[in-house]
């Protein structure tokens, strides 16, 4: 079957008509979160489905055309149509309603399943019975393992009997079960003839009898007790699955915990950066506070200083031309007298006094009496030289009073070391920017970390479902109470399994001995048909587990092969198929082992690549065993992908299938406007497709305003 | 030693009352919270710290705008530079230090201030006289300034909520100074 064209009308965000044209190999849809990738997904389920309430139906009606079409009381017409090509076919199927205002209310009719058919020769049909054409087009059970929604929905593996069913689907034994019971009926048919027979003849009739009622007896009593086996089994293998449960939660919340651990680390680191960040982003504040305003003040400080030290020059200046002239005019004084005196001071003050004293003038060598003109002459001089002492002492005239100056030159001499600092500021200033950008390119590396922490942590709280399992108290309590159970559950197997094999062997010994009387009694043919009916019924059994089996082995081998080559150059463990039995039940269980065997810790990416390889075997097996090959439709298995995964995933679905149809959200590039963009990487070599679309929602848009979502679809 | 700089601190700076809106609006002024000052791109702790920059940044620019006459229209914040940028908030420096360095930038930059200091030491002159003088020198590069830093916000949308705003116009004015001393 291939998918040729699905066109989406008025469904949810996909506003009027649009029409997606698929081609053979790989598509692959491109759409931003939000943009109507899962809706595309959700239309072909939706077409698949039959149950449809009212309430549900006009959730599905797209919000534009109920704002704009609806509003003019135009009804609108809801659908989801899929044209395929099937064994030479056109097959159309579409599901569709109509929704209508009658000015208070919506209507909603009920959705109509339409099918048509054209034939090779163009001949053109509607079909009475639309429903089994929408089966004959696409089976359920193969639809279950055709279309995945998610990664979690990817690893429907994970379920034991999910992959049992699916492979019993295509066992070629498949008709050959159904021959079982009845080869069982014509086994004790025969045996039953053969007593009968035996009865007849027997001369020990009673201890024919005897044999007999023991050997349905031990029959009875084995079928019970195996009975009971099977129940044990169950229940162990029940324990197990919820031991691995409660295993699987206890992991993730160590794992939950650890993480939480390094998200707090990482956010401490943060904020503590943004405080250093914050204190050194306070540029006006530190305009003053470390002075970063005298960035310019190089040029002011040299203005001041030559100015301060002009004026001080100055004054210095002024000071002494007026010290000389206060000298100048005390000369000139006492040159008014007209005589030159002898310097003030000679004869000195102590001989002037002795000559006084002696009243002699010891100069002249001449007598000078008390009250003489001589006396009072030395009187005088002595006088005028004590007057003159102390005028020079104590009236020493200035011409500045104050000292302001001064204290102006102090300033500019105690500021001069400080201007180093300043020549300096702009460079500290560039520093600061430049501390403040490195800090800011930490924090957002720090971030990045953090987030992807905590997409692991919600990966992690997203795997089991801890809140229905209830508080740590009640896992722990469950958890004991499982392992005791599973002791008690295998003591009793092993008590009822060793009880089956003593009575088996005492029905064994039975059957010997009404054997031995029957081959003496019964006649030949009876007794070599009841033979050959037990033979087939072995063969029956036999072959049906055989070639179960040999499919499990080569599904094993296809995955095997398709998981190397999207794994290319490095060791990601093999991937394992287990077939057990419970009970009578047949189950598949699909685990990924080292070269020991124990289980292989796998990244997220990996464990997607374990799934998507089985998935593509699987697919190759029904191609095989159908003789048919179905589309894969996948809707963003790729969130937990780098980059460099891309090519060899895109190529292991081109490769390994017939026609593919991957949703992705990767690849769309957003730029500072918020406009979308397909990022140029994906239209690199490496990564092969056959036709590329792009589901986006148009300008008009408005997140906000659900009347005006509209999806569109752009092929690429 | 009569310390010129001690008298002149403890004296108040006037503005043109016709500014007021500016202070109003760029400085947070009488406590509150820091984040206020954020939240209303209220961007200087206080009065005088949009004083002093509009000084430095008239200064730098060389924007002398003479203020009027008329003493009806001017205004003062009633605190004396003395006690500019004494801080006692752990989250803030001192920058006490700048008043010598507006000090100094006044005394440079008031032409013909070299007689009146002479005549100040000489005893003819008061100290008032020439505080006087010095104040007209330092209110009216704050009007220029100021004048500056209103223009700016009002013609040419300077996003005052961006960290580094005032910060910017200073280097801005830094560049032009060394420019046009290049040209010199």
């Amino acid at each position: 079957m291939r998918i040729k064209q699905i066109v989406i009308t008025n469904y949810q965000s996909y506003y009027e008509k649009n029409i997606f044209n698929f081609v053979e190999g790989l598509n692959i849809i491109h759409g931003a979160n939000q943009h109507g990738k899962t809706k595309f997904f959700e239309a072909i389920e939706w077409l698949f489905t039959d149950s449809n309430s009212k309430q549900n139906l006009e959730r599905l009606l797209s919000k534009k055309a109920r704002h704009t079409e609806m509003r003019d009381g135009i009804d609108v017409k809801v659908s989801v149509r899929l044209t395929v090509s099937q064994d030479n076919e056109i097959k159309i199927i579409e599901k569709s309603f109509i929704a209508s205002n009658d000015g208070e209310n919506i209507n909603i009719s009920q959705p109509i399943l339409t099918g048509i058919r054209e034939e090779e020769m163009g001949e053109r049909y509607h079909v009475d019975f639309p429903k089994i054409l929408r089966d004959q087009i696409f089976d359920y059970r193969i639809r279950e393992y055709s279309m995945f929604k998610g990664e979690t929905d990817l690893k429907v593996f994970k379920s034991k009997e999910a992959l049992s069913k699916l492979i019993g689907m295509f066992s070629d034994a498949t008709l050959l079960k159904k021959y079982i019971p009845k080869s069982k009926y014509f086994v004790s048919r025969a045996e039953d003839a053969i007593t009968k027979a035996g009865k007849k003849n027997a001369r020990e009739e009673k201890n024919y009898t005897f044999l007999n009622s023991q050997i349905s007896t031990y029959r009875r009593e084995i079928f019970d007790r195996d009975t009971e086996r099977k129940q044990h089994e169950i229940n162990i293998e029940k324990n197990n699955t919820s031991i691995d449960r409660y295993e699987n939660i206890i992991d993730n919340a160590e794992a939950y915990q650890t993480i939480s651990h390094r998200i707090n680390t990482k956010e401490n680191e943060i904020n503590k950066l943004k405080g250093i960040v914050r204190d050194a982003e306070n540029y006006t504040q530190d305009l003053f506070d470390r002075n970063w305003l005298l960035v310019s003040y190089q040029t002011i400080f040299e203005q001041y200083k030559t100015k301060i030290s002009k004026i001080s020059k100055n004054k210095r200046q002024l000071e002494n031309d007026y010290q000389q002239k206060i000298g100048e005019k005390k000369a000139l004084e006492n040159l008014k007298n007209g005589i030159i005196p002898l310097p003030i001071g000679a004869p000195t003050r102590l001989h002037m006094e002795e000559m006084i004293d002696a009243e002699l003038c010891k100069v002249c060598n001449r007598e000078a009496k008390k009250d003489s003109e001589a006396h009072n002459f030395m009187n005088n001089r002595l006088q005028e030289y004590i007057e003159a002492v102390e005028k020079n002492v104590v009236e020493k005239k200035y011409l500045f009073k104050n000292t302001f100056i001064n204290s102006l030159t102090k300033l500019s001499d105690s500021q001069d070391e400080n201007i180093a600092n300043i020549i300096n500021m702009e460079h500290k200033i560039a520093e600061n920017f430049e501390f403040v950008e490195k800090r800011k390119i930490i924090i957002n590396k720090k971030i990045k970390e953090k987030e992807k922490e905590e997409e692991e942590r919600a990966k992690v709280i997203g795997g089991p479902e801890i809140e229905n399992v209830g508080g740590a108290a009640n896992i722990l309590q469950d958890f004991k109470g499982l392992n005791r159970n599973i002791k008690e559950e295998e003591e009793s197997l092993r008590r009822i399994k060793n009880i089956i094999k003593i009575k088996t062997e005492q029905l064994i010994e039975f059957e010997n001995e009404k054997n031995q009387i029957d081959i003496v009694n019964v006649a030949g043919y009876l007794m070599k048909t009841y033979e050959l009916l037990k033979d087939i019924l072995t063969i029956t059994a036999e072959t049906t587990e055989k070639e179960f089996s040999s499919l499990v082995i080569n599904l094993e081998r296809q995955a095997n092969e398709i998981y190397q080559s999207t794994n290319e150059g490095g060791y990601t463990g093999k991937l394992k198929l287990y077939k057990s039995k419970v009970g009578d039940e047949v189950q598949v269980e699909f685990k990924v082992l080292d070269n020991f065997n124990n289980p292989f810790d796998m990244s997220g990416s990996q464990e997607v690549l374990a799934h998507t390889s089985l998935l593509l075997a699987i697919s190759k097996m029904v191609k095989n065993e159908a003789n048919e090959s179905y589309p894969l439709i996948l809707d963003a298995p790729l969130s937990t992908f780098d980059n460099n995964k891309y090519p060899s995933f895109f190529n292991s679905f081109r490769e390994n299938t017939d026609q593919c149809i991957i949703l992705v959200k990767d690849f769309i590039k957003e730029d500072e406007n918020k406009n979308l963009s397909i990022d140029k990487n994906f239209y690199k070599k490496e990564i092969q497709k056959d036709k590329s679309f792009w589901v986006k929602l148009d300008e008009n848009s408005n997140k906000d305003k659900i009347e005006t979502i509209n999806s569109i679809v752009i092929e690429l | 030693m009569d310390k010129l700089f001690d008298e002149w601190k403890k004296s108040t700076p006037k503005y043109d009352k016709n500014l007021q809106h500016l202070f109003d609006s760029l400085t947070r002024k009488g406590g509150g919270a820091e984040i206020d000052r954020e939240d209303k791109g209220k961007i200087f702790s206080n009065n005088y710290e949009l004083y002093i920059y509009s000084f430095f940044l008239g200064l730098y620019n060389d924007k002398y705008e003479a203020l009027p006459e008329d003493q009806e229209i001017l205004k003062d914040f009633s605190q004396p530079i003395q006690y500019w940028g004494s801080t006692k908030s752990t989250s803030r420096e001192d920058f006490t230090n700048l008043q010598e360095y507006l000090f100094m930038a006044v005394i440079a930059k008031t032409d013909g201030i070299e007689d009146d200091l002479i005549e100040l030491d000489k005893g003819k002159k008061t100290v008032e006289a020439i505080k006087k003088r010095l104040h007209i020198t330092m209110q009216n590069y704050t009007n220029g300034g100021l004048l500056m830093l209103e223009e700016k916000i009002q013609d040419e949308d300077l996003d005052i909520t961006l960290g580094t705003s005032m910060l910017n116009l200073i280097l801005k004015s830094k560049q032009k100074n060394e420019n046009t001393l290049n040209e010199v």
